[in-house]
């Protein structure tokens, strides 16, 4: 069954919020466009524009109601822009996720038929309590004349902080045990609540990704999702945290060794979902839409592009790095810096923080990259070379990364964006830019929660992931090979009875 | 969307595009430099990214100048047989990407971007002169 969720802007929760929690404290209900994002598993209803009544259009008696010229407004508006309809009110003296009164459930079930009627799209409800949690549901068609409610995962707050309200139902909290004693005595276990029941995608599980999703694992995230096609080789053995070298003699996948590591890292027993795809091909872009926060760990201004893009259009916040090495032309060491920021509203985007280069884009999408007449021709300092890198800058560059996730979703003492953030490996500082995108940004105006509606078509066959693919399938005919990962596969089932075997035999003071 | 909001864009520089094998392909007059007045054609990778990504630069028939891929740099390096959009035509591809694209940009800023490609051409590099 697909699941649901709902985003929406801080500035346009801002706005929701100024509407919905009045001064007199009581209930208050208004109209807002969303458009979908489709993911492999989730669909989402980006919240994009608040439809206000004019005078008349809504009652407040205690509850809220509305008439049914405003419904028809709204619902008119969002087609026009091919965008679904929400209903959203208000339970000023609610705390936390809230159900549904019966009056509520009427008031949108009623509603359900004529909002796809006049739109295309389902009927999406959202209920702000008085703490700021919402909570939210779809109203999809199931049957003849039937429309029956789903309920959303989450519903997340997206720009300088990312705020995730979380449905208790189908996101419990997690018994965290002796083994994160020392992590919750950081910052507690509301913080570390909200911040592993966060749907955390990796694109990209080399040098920095790796890093990363282990520190996530230590961490003790839960719901987590690998995206790459590439697979560990022995030039990578250097720098990719927990790959071996039989992990490269195998033609394992990277995705696939960093999630046999993390879970086997980690003590919060967490779900991994592997994608062998890019982020530029439909599965791979798909799944990365199943997530709250996406880690952009890879070195393609195609993927970065792409990424960009995600963030603004679908409002799910990425948390992009890199590590740039110069060397002298004798081969020594000059410098290294490593990068990381977050693109979501209210930042910095990565085209305007020159993260990606859009001319190059459609080189790397048409093969172009991938053509050794081409590349041959190239200076070594060509931005579509390079890749210098040492498993110590990877790391730091890993570091900043995650520490912007916990800064956004953590806010200790009310920081949650500090901007991108630029280690300068000689110098031994940190640069900081804060500015915000340059004037006229489409992805930060314009495109920003258009979701499936965007304006652009990125995403199509990757060549460079094909060929890898290919390689490997031909790599593990091998009959040594086979045999080997014949082997590796009894190995690892093994492995698992005997940690069960352990688990169950542990005596419960162990962590 | 993105393809045809680029052709779009091409009719109203007063172009006449066609879509053909994954390519956008039109007859261009050179407006500016040594070959003001001449009839080329010029073509681009389907830029379905567009405006997110531009073209990465034009395709141009006939062969205007030498192949040469020891160089990435303008205006005689970068000059690729591939990708083209015919083997049987005579094209070349100059590698060009626009220099600090941006997704608020358009195809007019692309187009000046091209008439600054052939303004830079070389008179003495040119090895076929197309006609008027």
């Amino acid at each position: 069954m697909t699941r649901f969720s709902v985003a929406l802007s801080t500035s346009l929760n801002a706005a929701l919020t100024e509407h919905l929690l009045r001064d007199d404290g009581q209930e208050d209900v208004c109209l807002a466009i969303y458009h979908p994002s489709e993911g492999a598993t989730r669909t989402t209803a980006v919240l994009q524009h608040v439809v206000l009544p004019h005078s008349g259009e809504r009652a407040v008696h205690g509850n809220a109601s509305f008439v049914d010229e405003y419904f028809l407004r709204a619902s008119a508006a969002a087609a026009e822009v091919g965008g679904g309809v929400a209903i959203l009110h208000s339970h000023p003296r609610g705390r936390g996720w809230q159900g549904m009164s019966a009056d509520d459930l009427d008031a949108e079930c009623r509603h359900a038929a004529l909002a796809l009627s006049l739109t295309g799209q389902s009927l999406v409800g959202l209920t702000l309590a008085g703490d700021g949690t919402w909570s939210a549901r779809q109203w999809p068609h199931t049957g003849r004349r039937l429309y029956s409610r789903v309920d959303a995962e989450s519903v997340r707050v997206v720009g300088t902080a990312l705020d995730v309200s979380h449905n208790p139902d189908l996101r419990p909290v997690f018994a965290f045990g002796e083994s994160f004693t020392r992590t919750l005595s950081v910052w507690g276990t509301p913080t570390q609540q909200n911040l592993t029941r966060l749907r955390v995608g990796i694109v990209g599980l080399g040098s920095v990704g790796a890093s990363v999703a282990e520190a996530l694992g230590r961490t003790g995230m839960r719901d987590l999702v690998f995206i790459d096609y590439d697979t560990v080789r022995t030039k990578n053995l250097d720098r990719v945290t927990n790959a071996t070298r039989l992990d490269a003699f195998l033609w394992r996948t990277k995705a696939e060794v960093a999630a046999e590591a993390v879970l086997r890292s980690s003590s919060a027993h967490p779900r991994i979902a592997v994608y062998e795809s890019s982020v530029a091909e439909a599965d791979g872009y798909r799944s990365a839409l199943d997530c709250d926060v996406l880690f952009s760990c890879v070195d393609s201004h195609w993927a970065r592009c792409i990424l960009n893009t995600v963030a603004y259009g679908h409002l799910i916040p990425v948390i992009d790095g890199g590590v740039a090495a110069q060397t002298r032309p004798n081969g020594e060491m000059a410098g290294a810096h490593w990068r990381a920021q977050v693109a979501a509203p209210g930042r910095q985007c990565l085209q305007c923080s020159e993260q990606f280069d859009p001319g190059l884009v459609e080189c790397e999408r048409h093969g172009i990259a991938e053509d050794p007449h081409y590349i041959a021709g190239l200076p070594k300092d060509h931005p579509l070379l390079g890749g210098e890198n040492v498993f110590a800058f990877s790391v730091g560059c890993a570091s900043l990364e995650v520490l912007q996730l916990i800064l956004m979703v953590a806010a200790p003492s009310g920081v949650s964006d500090i901007g991108v953030q630029d280690y300068q490996f000689v110098e031994g500082r940190i640069h900081v830019n804060e500015d915000e995108c340059k004037a006229g940004c489409m992805y930060s105006n314009s495109w920003q929660g258009l979701g499936d509606h965007l304006p652009v078509q990125l995403t199509g066959p990757d060549v460079r992931a094909a060929n890898e693919r290919r390689m490997r399938t031909l790599a593990r005919r091998h009959p040594g090979v086979r045999v080997a990962r014949l082997w590796f596969r009894v190995a690892q089932r093994v492995r698992a009875l005997a940690e069960r075997v352990a688990g169950q035999a542990q005596p419960k003071s162990l962590g | 969307m993105s393809a045809e909001t680029f052709c779009a864009g091409l009719i109203a520089e007063g172009l006449n595009p066609v879509v053909e094998g994954g390519f956008v392909v039109f007859d261009y007059a050179v407006p500016v430099g040594p070959l003001i007045g001449c009839t080329v054609r010029v073509a681009f990778q389907e830029p379905s990214g567009f405006p997110a990504a531009c073209p990465t630069g034009p395709c141009v028939s006939p062969r205007i100048l030498p192949l040469n891929t020891s160089t990435p740099h303008a205006p005689l390096g970068g000059v690729h047989a591939s990708p083209t959009p015919s083997p049987q035509e005579e094209w070349e591809y100059w590698s060009r990407p626009y220099p600090n694209w941006t997704a608020s940009l358009g195809v007019s800023d692309y187009m000046a971007h091209v008439r600054r490609l052939f303004d830079e051409v070389p008179d003495d590099a040119i090895q076929c002169r197309p006609q008027h």
